[in-house]
Parts: structure tokens; sequence; C-alpha cells
């Protein structure tokens, strides 16, 4: 009953969608209303709109909570024996559940741009994004409702579900695409807002900052989802991998890429008013990508480990959808760009021209990505799909994101408009940061000689030296701010972001070079009580053993540990590891849970893969050197987005 | 102050060709040898394939063909709609998702001696997915296998 009424909520969100979007972008306010009736009325539609779709995937999350399979989604991607969080996070680990959810997210962010703000200044901008954003809602509810509606019914109601493929019930993936889609949607706004601009044929400083603050939010949940997505793949697939270039994990990456530009090319705009074509072209670029990237996945065009089943349908509307926002996007940019007047110059050597450089670097490394990732495509026009994989994005990606980390440490320091101070000055500073950059690369190098057999080459140590520059860079941001204010508690919030956003990259980058250079690992074939070294560690596995279901706790899996031990030099034990194999009776699927133990220095990492037919067991060891860096870099990295959110959203409206 | 706008917008502008031109520089030197052409084991055995060469073979693994001994090297043998056969050679930890009867794309070389030597293997994430290539070729077909 209540995902009738759930379903009621979507279908009539559809007509006040289509209203609030006519309404909004009528030239003018129809039937004689005043501009201030006018932005009443689409602020309340927004509001309704966003409170039905609210409704609806409520109604379509208790579906799954109380095991209603007379709905097919639920039916197809639920069970009564799976724990009540897997039951909420099958809501969206599904096709049409998660569209939902995109379309959840995008009314929100409606309802959130309609709740704010009623000065006369930013009304009309306001009123036209609004307009915006509703074509978009209305665009996807009508993909929901005509393609994926996930309120389709089963009739007779079956009394048990399928269950949910094992691999997808784990924390990492019950909030991944949650954060990804606020990320996408999120720019979603931004998009909205670009399009007023190029409607109204002004984009200034006031417009600056109501964008970023939606910009910088979704730059910091897309990041955040992103990292989840890598952890997610790094401990649940059991591979230990944490980046593959994956066509799904470029198509999150492009946004990420182009969105990174868009906030510091905003900066700008808001401090001087140069760059506003270019701003607004990425604002634009960024949401198209964001679009790519959630339903590319879904359209079956690329092959993935990470895709879904494909409807032809589906496919054929979102590439519709797709086609319609570049071309009405892109014609009005096209138009419209040429009647900006350019703002106010600056000198090649200024803080404006770092930020210029640090847009040319990332949108040519999403030019290569956005390349390599639709290959196959591209030729099988010609004749035959191929594909690239992980040496392209090497060899071609790489080499743009050195000079950006190299100059993105020195950015923060450059005056706006044009250089100051003296020549010596700045040959110091340089230096300060070169000492600190080989000063911290040789820290972290000479930890881990200490505590591990390091593989060590000329290109790991440079590596080193690059992100020890980065987080020096970071560091020494803090530091001069703290300078300038004279007290490290009174840095103002924009400070403490651009510092931990920078650093947190630094740290991360070490994560990424240890990872992908360092690592030592090891396939072998153990019987109980058999040794190996990896490394610097010996192991010794003691045994394995069995557990049995148990639905009543919500176990609805068959458990094999093997205990592994970790000896120390003298043979004595230090820890037991125990990775983990589950079977899972109802998909008759089996997964790989990992034992990772954390420490400072780097990740202790096992799987238990197999039985082998001459009765040994097959377990994957390794030494991960600096991984929780990665990780722990990117938290960094979400925190400085967030302060950067705030700081932004203070200055929302200010003249 | 007109002029020198001008000067540094095509500062600016020649600096994007040139990085524009590099990066289409990195990819055609980038490119060769690092493409991965998609085949069927039937087009693979009418091929003459240089051992070596990197490609992508995609098949559906016969029932029965699996063999292990020691757990970390593993045969199997892949088949396509048209019948052609080619025995694949791996050596690690078996993906989950890898069963008898299911469609893959093993990424690897032949090795000369009539083997393929795989370094990864594809399989489903989702219960429901097909990679487009298989679907399109490799996928055994009811209607098709007339034998």
């Amino acid at each position: 009953m209540m995902s009738e009424w759930a379903h009621l909520a979507l279908v009539f969100a559809l007509p006040l969608a289509f209203m609030q979007a006519v309404i909004a972008l009528l030239p003018a306010a129809p039937m004689g209303w005043s501009d201030a009736f006018r932005q009443s009325v689409v602020r309340a539609v927004s509001l309704i709109t966003a409170a039905l779709v609210s409704l609806a995937f409520l109604g379509l999350v208790l579906a799954f909570v109380t095991g209603d399979f007379s709905v097919k989604t639920t039916f197809e991607h639920s069970h009564t024996a799976k724990p009540l969080l897997y039951k909420i996070s099958g809501t969206w680990g599904n096709h049409e559940g998660s569209i939902l959810l995109w379309v959840l997210i995008l009314a929100v962010f409606g309802g959130l741009l309609a709740l704010r703000g009623t000065e006369g200044q930013t009304r009309d901008l306001r009123v036209r994004a609004l307009g915006v954003q509703a074509l978009i809602t209305l665009a996807f509810l009508a993909f929901t409702l005509f393609t994926s509606n996930p309120f389709e019914r089963v009739l007779p109601a079956p009394l048990e579900g399928r269950g949910l493929n094992p691999l997808l019930q784990d924390i990492g993936l019950a909030l991944h695409p949650p954060l990804l889609y606020f990320g996408y949607v999120g720019f979603s706004i931004t998009f909205a807002l670009t399009v007023a601009a190029l409607l109204r044929g002004e984009a200034d400083h006031i417009w600056a900052r109501m964008v970023r603050p939606w910009a910088m939010l979704a730059w910091t949940t897309l990041t955040a989802g992103i990292a989840l997505g890598s952890w997610w793949a790094y401990y649940e697939l059991g591979w230990g991998g944490f980046w593959a270039w994956d066509p799904v994990e470029n198509l999150s990456f492009l946004p990420w890429l182009t969105g990174t530009a868009f906030i510091h090319s905003l900066m700008v705009v808001e401090k001087s008013g140069a760059l506003r074509v270019w701003t607004l072209f990425l604002g634009v670029v960024t949401f198209v990508l964001a679009i790519l990237g959630t339903f590319v996945v879904r359209s079956g065009l690329l092959t993935s480990v990470h895709a879904f089943a494909v409807d032809p349908a589906r496919g054929a509307f979102i590439l519709l959808i797709l086609g319609l926002s570049v071309i009405v996007a892109f014609g009005l940019f096209a138009w419209r760009a040429p009647q900006f007047k350019p703002g106010s110059g600056f000198a090649p050597v200024s803080r404006e021209g770092a930020l210029v450089l640090n847009n040319l670097f990332l949108s040519t490394g999403a030019g290569v990505v956005l390349l390599g990732t639709f290959f196959p495509l591209i030729t099988e026009a010609f004749g035959q799909p191929l594909t690239v994989g992980k040496p392209y994005f090497d060899a071609t990606f790489l080499p743009f994101m050195v000079p950006l980390l190299l100059l993105m440490a020195i950015g923060p320091f450059v005056p706006w408009q044009r250089l100051r101070g003296s020549t010596g000055d700045r040959v110091r500073g340089l230096i300060t940061l070169l000492v600190v950059a080989m000063a911290l690369a040789t820290i972290v190098i000479v930890m881990l000689l200490w505590q591990s057999k390091p593989r060590l080459s000329l290109t790991v140590g440079l590596a080193m030296i690059l992100a020890g520059w980065l987080l020096g860079g970071g560091l020494l941001t803090f530091v001069q701010r703290a300078r300038a204010v004279r007290s490290p508690f009174k840095v103002a919030l924009s400070g403490w972001a651009v510092s931990l956003a920078h650093a947190g990259l630094g740290i991360a980058v070490f994560g990424l070079i240890a990872g992908s250079a360092m690592v030592q690992e090891r396939t072998v074939n153990l019987k109980p009580g058999d040794s190996v070294d990896v490394g610097h560690l010996t192991f010794r596995l003691d045994g394995v053993r069995e557990t049995q279901a148990d639905p009543s706790i919500g176990r609805n899996y068959i458990s094999a540990f093997a205990d592994v031990a970790l000896l120390t030099g003298q043979g004595a034990t230090k820890a037991i590891l125990s990775p983990e194999r589950r079977f899972y009776p109802v998909r008759q699927d089996s997964t790989t849970e990992a034992d990772i133990r954390v420490t400072w220095l780097g990740d202790i990492f096992l799987a238990f893969n197999t039985q082998a037919p001459d009765g040994g067991f097959i377990l994957t060891l390794s030494w991960r050197p600096l991984i929780p860096w990665l990780y722990f870099g990117c938290i960094l990295m979400v925190l400085g987005g967030l302060l950067g959110s705030i700081a932004a959203w203070r200055r929302v409206g200010r003249a | 102050m007109k002029s020198s706008r001008v000067r540094s917008r095509l500062i600016w502008v020649s600096l994007g060709a040139a990085l524009a031109a590099g990066a289409v520089l990195l990819i055609v030197f980038a490119l060769p040898g690092q493409l991965n052409a998609f085949r069927t084991p039937t087009q693979l055995q009418a091929m003459d394939i240089p051992p070596g060469k990197s490609l992508r073979l995609g098949g559906q693994i016969v029932p029965g063909s699996y063999t292990t001994a020691d757990g970390i090297t593993h045969t199997f043998t892949l088949t396509d709609k048209d019948g052609g056969v080619q025995v694949v050679d791996y050596q690690g930890a078996l993906p989950d998702l890898f069963r008898e009867g299911q469609g893959i794309i093993a990424t690897g070389v032949l090795d000369g001696s009539g083997g393929f030597a795989a370094k990864t293997l594809l399989t489903k994430h989702d219960e429901a997915y097909v990679p487009r290539e298989l679907r399109d070729h490799a996928e055994q077909k009811q209607d098709t296998s007339g034998q």
C-alpha cells in the first residue's frame, strides 16, 4: 500500500517539475505576476517536488525494510535474511533504486537552492537556475518513470526475495554511491547557475560567490565518493588494487578533474572577473561529464568490471538526455559567450596565472583520460573496438600531473594580479620548500628502511621528493597564512581549507607511489604448519576453521577462516590474521574478505582465495607500504573541502 | 593596457595549444603496442597473430575444462558460438566470480606453443551483466549451436 502512495508521489512530481521549468524560464513573469510573486511560486513548487520525491524514496526504502516483494525491485534485490543495514542500502544497490536516489538528490538540492536567499540582486539568477534545475529533474523523473520504474509490481507477490549480490553487502559500498551521487548532482546546481548566467548574459563576482559553495560541496562529496569506492575495491575485491583505470573509475574521475579546475577558476572570477567564459565552459562540461559518469556505466557502452546489466531502451533514453543537454548547453554557450566583456587583466606570473596553469593541466589530463576511456567506442566506428589499459594512462596522464603538482605547492604563495616583493625572497622561499620536500621524503624513506625491506629506485626517490614538495607546500602555506595574521589560531577558514587540501593530496601521493611501486606480494599454496616470507614479514598458516550461517543474527553466509600467524624474527607469534572466504547459499556466490592489519607505515594484507585439489590452501600475502596514507590524505582533502565550502557559504550574497 | 591583455591572452592560448600538442604526441607514441584488440577463439584460430602481442580474448569457459594442480596455476578452455576453442593458462588467485560455463574476457598473449597466457581475467560483477563484446560475438546461443 505504502508503495502505491510512493509511486503516486513520484508520478505527481513530474507535472510539477514541468510547471516549475515553464514558469521559471519564461522571459518575463506570466499573467501579470510580479517578479517577487513568480519567485515565490517557483520556490514553493520546487519545495513540493522535493517533498514528493523524498516521499517516493522513503516508500521504496520501507518496501525494502519490510520486505514488500510485490515490488519488483525489492523482489529482485532483497531478501528477508539480510541485515537491516543492507536492506536499506539495498535500496540503491540496484539500477532502479540508484536512479531514484539520483532524482532524490536532484530534487532536494533544487529545494535547498530555493530555500536560501531572497535578495533582490540575485533573485532573477535564482529563478532561472531553479528553472534549469527543474528541467534536469523533469528529464530524470521521466527516465525513472518510463524506463526504470522502481515501483513496478510482481503479482502475485512472491514470499521471498532473490537476495543481493554478496559483493554489495558491505559498508563501503553502502556509502559509496550516495556520496558519489551527491558529488555528481551537486554539479547540477552549478550547471543550473551557469546556464542561468548564460541566459542572463552576466557572470560577475556575485555569481561566482553563489556558485562556489555548491561547487566546493560537490567537489568534496565527489572526492569522498571516489576515495570510498577505491577503498572498497582495495579491501573487498580481494586483490588489493585501489585504482585500475577501469572505464567506470575513469568516468567518476573526469568530472573530478574538471570540477577541480572549476573550483579554482571560480576564485579568479570572484577576485578579478577574469576567466569568466572559461569558467562558464567548465561549469557546463563538469555536469555533462557527471551525467556521463552516472549513465554510461548503465548504458552498456563500455566494458568494465563494475558495469551493470543493461536494457537498450535505457541506453537510448540516456543518450537522448545527454545529447539534449550537450546541444542546448553548448549551443547557448556558443551564442552567449562572445557577448561577455573581458575582465580585468593580470600578469602571466600571478595567482591568476598559476590558476590558469592549474586549469590547463587539469583539462589536458581530463582530455587524455576521456580519449582513453572512449577509445573502444571510437575505434569501433572504424572497425573493431580496441581498448587501452594502464600503460596508456600512465604514459599520457602522469606527464601532465607532475608539473601540476610542482606548481600546486607554489601557487598559493604567488600574489594576485602581479608579482610583488624581491627576487631574493622568492628564491629563499623556493629553497626552503625544496629543503622541506627533501627532508620529508628522506624521513619517509628512512622510516620504511628501518621497518621493512622496501623496493627502492631512483624513480621512487624522485617521486617521494615530489610528494614531499606537495606536502611541504601545504604546510608552508599554513605557516605563511598564520604569519600574516600573527597567530595560527586566527587563520581564516579558507586558509585552513587550502592548506589541508593541498597537504592532504601530498600525503595521498606518498601512498599512491608506495602502493603502486613498492608492493611486495606472493600468492602461495600452504598446508597448515607451512611458513613463507614476504619482504620483511614471515607468515605461518596455523589452520582453517568454518562457521555456519546464522540468519538470526543476520549472517546469511558460511565462512571459512584461514588463521595465519605473523612471526617475529625469533619465530614467536606476533599476531594472528584471519582472512575469510564467504559462501552465500542463496546465490551460490563466494566472496573474499581480506584481513588487513593497518600500521602507520603500511598494510599487511592477507586474502584467502580457495582450497587447491592437493589439499593446500591458496593465500595471497602482501605488504603494502603507505597505503593508509592514501586514505588519510583523502580524508584531509575532504576536510579541507568541507571547510572551504563553509568559507564559501559565508561569502554568498556579500557585495 | 589593452595590448598587454591581448599579449597575455596570446601567451595562455599558445600554452594551451602546446599542452594539447604535447598530449597528442604522447598519445601517438604511447598507443602503438598498447592497443588490445578483442578476439574470439574462432578468430584467433583463423588469424596468424604473433606470440607476445597483447590482446583480449573473450569467450565462455567450457564446462569441465577447468583444471588446476596446485591452485595457483590454472588451465581452462574458452569457446564461442562458432565453435572455436582456445586453451588459456593463468597464474595467481582466481576472481571470486570465476565459474565454468560463464563468459569472461582474458587479457594476455599467445605463448607460441598453442596456449594463451592470461595476465588478467575479467569476470562479472552483476549476475545479469554481459560484457558488450561477449554479447555481440562470443556468447553461446541456443539456436546457433545445431550440433
